[in-house]
């Protein structure tokens, strides 16, 4: 998908939702209304600026893939705009923050993920839901997580065998132990 | 306050209050040196787990998780390289510099003892803030507290790095979603669609898992093979680094005070913390050029104002309600669990919860350091777990954590709705942190407001201390863009002024 549009497709569907939130919270009294009233109009107000940046961010960068003659890239670790006040320090602290930070959101998640991968994964949580419910956690554990390794010939059986049973004692013992109530499925 | 004081001792070293800080300790533990699981993550999992607990257990399991976390997630920084927390980043320049000089040993002991005295200072730091605050809290009324809940979110907000928009909105959806369900005041349902689930309102637990737990499993499943490499580096020479810390006691005060008064102010995360903390280093050093090549002070200042802030962040949430980054925003939410109220209770009828907070900071890293010390081969083994192993007890425990809010699958339905939404703000690069302090914060500021309109009508709005923090509320969320025009004003015209006019030209 072409990147402006993906970068208004979030705020678009936010500001629907607050058109739609604003709308249905008129119907009530206005001690109900109040608050769902500010925060759709905040939403409403900050989509509507997000997607006018993103818009003139276009209208910017627009011109400048121009074949126009471009000034001369700036030395790294020296800021454009305030070239005296760019300490080495400064520098060298900036830059290792963005290397470090690159790698730690990488570990977080907050890199890209691959939309295939995201997608397989996806559709198996819903199964594993579905198994949760027909089958109960402690059955519907074990099978997923046997699933999960053994068709994605991830781990050999054995240590797959060994996580899935550690898997059913975990349930077993929240249950019994922790006293919380975990579903039994729809056949027992 | 003497008296609250060792009150908060017993409690934290009563049975079986202790037990659960231990139990959350060693979930901190391993989840500190795994890389992939924060301690927010971890912190949302954990959260259905404390609702039969009484409060002093319920703290005690997550504060002594949170307190682990820090500091064991310098581990790995240090050893290979791989920050075991985003908040552990910054160790890796100089952590892992050293441990490619064969001097990991050094560099651990430095990080550990380093943080469990900054943890102490951040901890004492709350004590000393707690008379300082009391009055100020205690003249506040519901109308101060709703501008604060705004400023709060506001701070926040303006500061996620050049997506000020993009937060702001995401704080505005969370306010909008913590309005789903029956309203407090008229017994109306709101935004529930004639479904009797959404009654309750979109619980909390759910939506942190989904927001931040999906993303994180999906990104481990995909994963192959470990988290690290084998053990290699040696570790030896623990009491050198101690020693350093000791050498370099004015750096430790300094970083530590830092991260106290970045803890305390709203919005300024960990992740900046210790940024700060690290330039602060290179800045006061004799000589900056060691940074980066195994400056033993380019460790002692991320992992000191790591464990600091603590202790800082918990002032604003325990006494204002208004938390001061995602963590303690998820702890907020453990508060409204157990039915207490952040603000003039906290610092009256609860001040022994209150101070018991700080001698589960104390105690939780008095035990994790000497322990981690002790036996860090072993415990760095952990991450040569490989990730096929973890993905499915971690998942497990989603919906586990998920199911149990409520005892229906319908909250396994919101969770993997909310776990969408996250993945799909990752995908487009907008902040999740927001919108869950919106969901937090968005019950505390309605109560507030309808308080503030019921008893002084529009009227409250003119309050001078209302007026003053909508001020400073206004101007951060300012801030941002006015610097960001400046900015691009000054970048043209110093590109301009480099180039030949069109006069010069021809």
């Amino acid at each position: 998908m072409n990147k402006n549009l993906r970068d208004l497709a979030f705020p678009v569907v936010l500001l629907a939702v607050s058109v739609v939130g604003f709308l249905v919270s008129l119907g009530w009294g206005f001690r109900t209304r109040i608050f769902p009233v500010i925060a759709t109009i905040a939403l409403a107000v900050f989509c509507v600026l997000e997607i006018v940046n993103v818009l003139v961010r276009k209208a910017r960068t627009a011109p400048a893939e121009s074949p126009t003659p471009t000034p001369e890239p700036v030395p790294a670790g020296m800021s454009l705009v305030e070239p005296g006040a760019a300490t080495a320090t400064a520098a060298f602290v900036s830059d290792a923050q963005h290397k470090a930070e690159a790698q730690a959101e990488e570990l977080e998640g907050e890199a890209s993920i691959d939309l295939k991968a995201t997608l397989v994964f996806g559709a198996w949580l819903v199964t594993y839901a579905l198994a949760l419910y027909v089958l109960g956690f402690l059955v519907g554990g074990v099978a997923m997580t046997l699933v999960y390794m053994v068709a994605g010939r991830r781990e050999k059986p054995v240590p797959s065998v060994l996580v899935a049973a550690g898997v059913g004692v975990v349930i077993w013992a929240m249950q019994s132990y922790a006293g919380l109530q975990i579903a039994s499925g729809l056949f027992w | 306050m003497l008296q609250s004081l060792l009150d908060g001792l017993v409690q934290t070293l009563a049975w079986p209050a202790f037990g659960f800080l231990l139990i959350g300790m060693a979930i901190g533990f391993t989840v500190g040196i795994l890389p992939g699981l924060g301690g927010a993550v971890t912190l949302a999992l954990m959260l259905p787990f404390t609702f039969d607990m009484e409060p002093t257990q319920a703290f005690a399991f997550l504060l002594g998780m949170l307190s682990v976390t820090a500091t064991t997630g310098d581990m790995t920084s240090v050893l290979f390289g791989v920050p075991g927390e985003s908040t552990s980043a910054a160790l890796v320049l100089d952590g892992y510099a050293l441990s490619k000089k064969g001097q990991a040993g050094r560099a651990l002991g430095a990080a550990l003892f380093a943080s469990l005295l900054g943890a102490v200072i951040g901890a004492i730091a709350l004590v000393a803030a707690i008379p300082v605050v009391r009055p100020l809290v205690l003249s506040f009324g519901s109308p101060e507290f709703f501008a604060l809940i705004i400023l709060g979110l506001t701070f926040v907000a303006t500061l996620g790095r050049g997506k000020m928009l993009r937060s702001l909105a995401a704080a505005s959806f969370g306010l909008l979603l913590s309005t789903v369900g029956m309203d407090p005041q008229s017994g109306i349902p709101r935004f529930t669609f004639g479904s009797l689930q959404l009654w309750d309102g979109i619980g909390l637990v759910a939506v942190a898992i989904g927001l931040f737990g999906l993303p994180e499993v999906i990104d481990l499943a995909s994963r192959r093979g470990s988290i690290a490499g084998d053990v290699t580096s040696k570790v030896s020479d623990v009491k050198e680094g101690i020693k350093d810390v000791i050498r370099h006691r004015w750096l430790l005060i300094r970083a530590s005070l830092l991260g106290v008064f970045i803890g305390i102010l709203p919005g300024l995360g960990s992740s900046v913390a210790q940024w700060v903390a690290y330039g602060h280093a290179v800045q006061t050093s004799k000589d900056p050029s060691r940074f980066g090549k195994g400056a033993i002070e380019g460790v002692i200042a991320p992992a000191t104002v790591n464990n600091s802030k603590e202790g800082g962040g918990l002032v604003p949430t325990v006494a204002f309600g208004i938390p001061g980054g995602l963590t303690m925003a998820i702890l907020l939410g453990a508060f409204l669990i157990q039915g207490i109220q952040p603000g003039t209770e906290m610092l009256t009828t609860h001040l022994d919860l209150t101070m018991s907070f700080v001698w589960m900071i104390v105690i939780s890293n008095l035990i994790a350091v000497p322990l981690a010390l002790m036996a860090v081969k072993p415990i760095a083994r952990i991450t040569t777990v490989r990730s096929s192993l973890i993905v499915p007890p971690v998942l497990l425990l989603l919906f586990i954590g998920a199911y149990s809010e409520s005892n229906t699958m319908f909250s396994i339905v919101v969770m993997l709705a909310f776990g969408l939404l996250g993945m799909a703000m990752v995908k487009l690069d907008w902040p999740r942190a927001p919108l869950v302090l919106g969901l937090v914060l968005g019950g505390l500021a309605e109560n507030y407001l309808f308080l503030s309109v019921s008893r002084y009508d529009w009227s409250w709005l003119t309050r001078p201390l209302v007026l003053v923090i909508i001020v400073v509320a206004v101007s951060s969320a300012l801030v941002s863009p006015v610097r960001g025009i400046w900015l691009r004003r000054a970048a043209v015209r110093t590109v301009t002024a480099g180039e030949p006019s069109a006069k010069e030209r021809v």
